[in-house]
């Protein structure tokens, strides 16, 4: 079972972390991303989260259809803020649950990864001294072919 | 470089032919750098390379973050190869960063 969403409304992490909750489950993971009031020295007001909705819903399927195989998660849920995020408000939550701690963790935390790495959101980082959309620079060994496209990869198995 | 692809794939086109104009929906740094986040382009080839060169013409300043960038046809990501229609849903996806 998965359930993904994005929202301009503040995220009930309770309610998410409880979407996940199943007789089968003997590990729940939540993890919550909060906007951080200083990167690198820069200081920052709040984020601003953009999306391309449909392609974002896609990419955080098939994540979770990998991570069904890699992990053997039993549920996921997944939800994204969008527009402006104040320092300390969650921007994201992902909630797993799996048969054992150790998939449940893994999982949450490949799950993260490849959701910075594949899934179409950008955040702008809003400041006094300076205003920017965040764009990384892709490291070598990401998992994309020339198109910049996503590609399945197992060489992150845990 | 654009314009030499598109002389050895069209074959008796001329340099300046285009064959039709497509909608480019465009995010974060890309639509700041255009100052709007939708576009429409003239191409002279119905691909995602097409576009590609299309846009790396109107908008030279974002050309760089460009080659950085995915492009997507209806909702998938689409190969450089990848054969539009006039009525394609064409997004540019610069580098992400949610979470």
């Amino acid at each position: 079972m998965f359930q993904f969403s994005l929202t301009d409304d503040p995220i009930d992490t309770s309610l998410v972390l409880s979407t996940v909750v199943s007789a089968s489950a003997g590990a729940n993971v939540l993890f919550t991303g909060t906007t951080r009031q200083e990167t690198e020295g820069v200081i920052t007001n709040w984020l601003e989260y953009d999306a391309y909705k449909p392609l974002a819903e896609r990419e955080c399927v098939r994540l979770y259809e990998q991570a069904v195989r890699k992990f053997r998660i039993i549920k996921c849920s997944i939800v994204h803020r969008l527009g402006k995020v104040s320092v300390g408000e969650v921007s994201i939550a992902v909630a797993v649950s799996a048969v054992h701690r150790a998939e449940a963790f893994a999982s949450a935390s490949w799950l993260l990864d490849r959701i910075k790495e594949d899934v179409p959101v950008w955040k702008r980082q809003v400041g006094d001294a300076q205003t920017f959309w965040v764009h990384p620079e892709q490291e070598e060994n990401t998992s994309r072919d020339s198109n910049g496209v996503p590609q399945e990869s197992d060489n992150d198995m845990p | 470089m654009c314009e030499k692809k598109v002389m050895q794939q069209n074959g008796n086109s001329k340099p300046g032919d285009t064959v039709g104009e497509v909608s480019v929906k465009l995010f974060a740094g890309m639509a700041e750098s255009a100052g709007t986040k939708e576009l429409r382009v003239a191409v002279k080839r119905y691909t995602v390379a097409g576009v590609r060169c299309a846009l790396e013409a109107r908008l030279p300043q974002a050309a760089s973050l460009l080659s950085r960038s995915a492009v997507a046809v209806d909702g998938r990501y689409g190969a450089e190869d990848q054969v539009l229609h006039s009525k394609s849903e064409i997004a540019v996806i610069p580098p992400v960063s949610g979470g």
